[in-house]
């Protein structure tokens, strides 16, 4: 019997799992190994393959051990970053050395506005204004965490998620963060998208002072 | 203005430190920011004179902001 002589009333079959396909010609593909599932691949002579599902879950690691100190400098960049699709910063405590330091992040170290942001601020003033409060719903040169007092010894914490970070789309974030202090510190509570089809390589902690205390972690996942 | 930029490879582990001018961007960037707290602390000056106005005119009738929260105001 001629392989092509194969049909649906005579299909190739030998074996549990076996699936009846056709390539030029009527032909088995045996079932895969446990756990994997069928993907379309042009590439073969099918046009599928078993493979490992994509990981529906995140799997994080730190990137860079023990974090990175947020001093010495108005940017601290992590770089190096390869083949992630989510990126987590974690900011613990930055502090500059000038009170009023507001904390931004930045992929790439792109300095364009191509930070889309829709959210809100809260700005922690001496007495109530009604501008104390606000939207944000434009783009900017990067991704607003928090700002400190005019008290300098004050800090910020917040933290920004990144998703499409391997991809040729623009990248969607959240963000939230906070300054410290009596008063005058700001905090915001962002999402949005960057807007560039750049794969995300480094990224930077960016204050409009010199950092003098705190911690970056940068936590992906592919 | 110069701006110091810190770096830490993953791949390498190595850091690097580099000063240079701040771009046009960034120069732009700072500007807003400044022209921001600018306006905010004139708008707080302001919600702060009001407040010390208010609280002015509450003592001179014997009152105090307590005696507004317990009328629940």
């Amino acid at each position: 019997m001629s392989v092509n002589s194969f049909n649906a009333s005579n299909p190739p079959l030998t074996t549990k799992g076996d699936l009846f396909t056709f390539s030029t010609i009527p032909t088995r593909v045996g079932v895969g190994a446990n756990d994997t599932v069928l993907t379309a691949d042009s590439s073969t002579a099918t046009g599928l393959k078993w493979a490992a599902p994509a990981g529906g879950g995140a799997n994080w690691t730190l990137l860079n051990a023990g974090g990175t100190a947020l001093t010495g400098a108005s940017t601290i960049t992590v770089s190096g970053i390869s083949g992630k699709d989510k990126i987590m910063v974690l900011i613990d405590n930055a502090s500059g050395v000038s009170a009023e330091c507001n904390v931004n992040i930045r992929f790439n170290g792109d300095t364009a506005n191509n930070y889309y942001r829709y959210g809100y601020y809260n700005y922690f003033g001496s007495s109530y204004a009604a501008s104390n409060f606000g939207r944000l719903s434009n783009n900017s040169s990067g991704i607003l965490i928090g700002k400190t007092s005019t008290d300098e010894t004050t800090q910020v914490a917040g933290y920004c998620l990144v998703t499409g970070a391997n991809s040729s789309g623009v990248k969607v974030y959240n963000s939230v963060g906070q300054g410290s202090g009596n008063s005058d510190h700001t905090g915001y509570a962002l999402g949005g998208y960057y807007n560039s089809s750049s794969t995300i390589s480094s990224v930077s902690v960016v204050g409009t002072s010199n950092f003098d205390g705190g911690t970056v972690f940068v936590y992906t996942s592919a | 203005m110069k701006i110091t930029v810190k770096e830490f490879n993953v791949i390498t582990g190595e850091e690097t430190v580099i000063e240079r001018d701040e771009t046009a961007d960034e120069l732009k960037a700072r500007k807003l920011y400044e022209a921001e707290y600018a306006e905010r602390a004139v708008l707080q000056a302001e919600a702060d004179a009001a407040k010390a106005a208010a609280t002015a005119k509450l003592a001179a009738l014997g009152l105090t902001t307590d005696d507004l929260k317990a009328l629940g105001l």
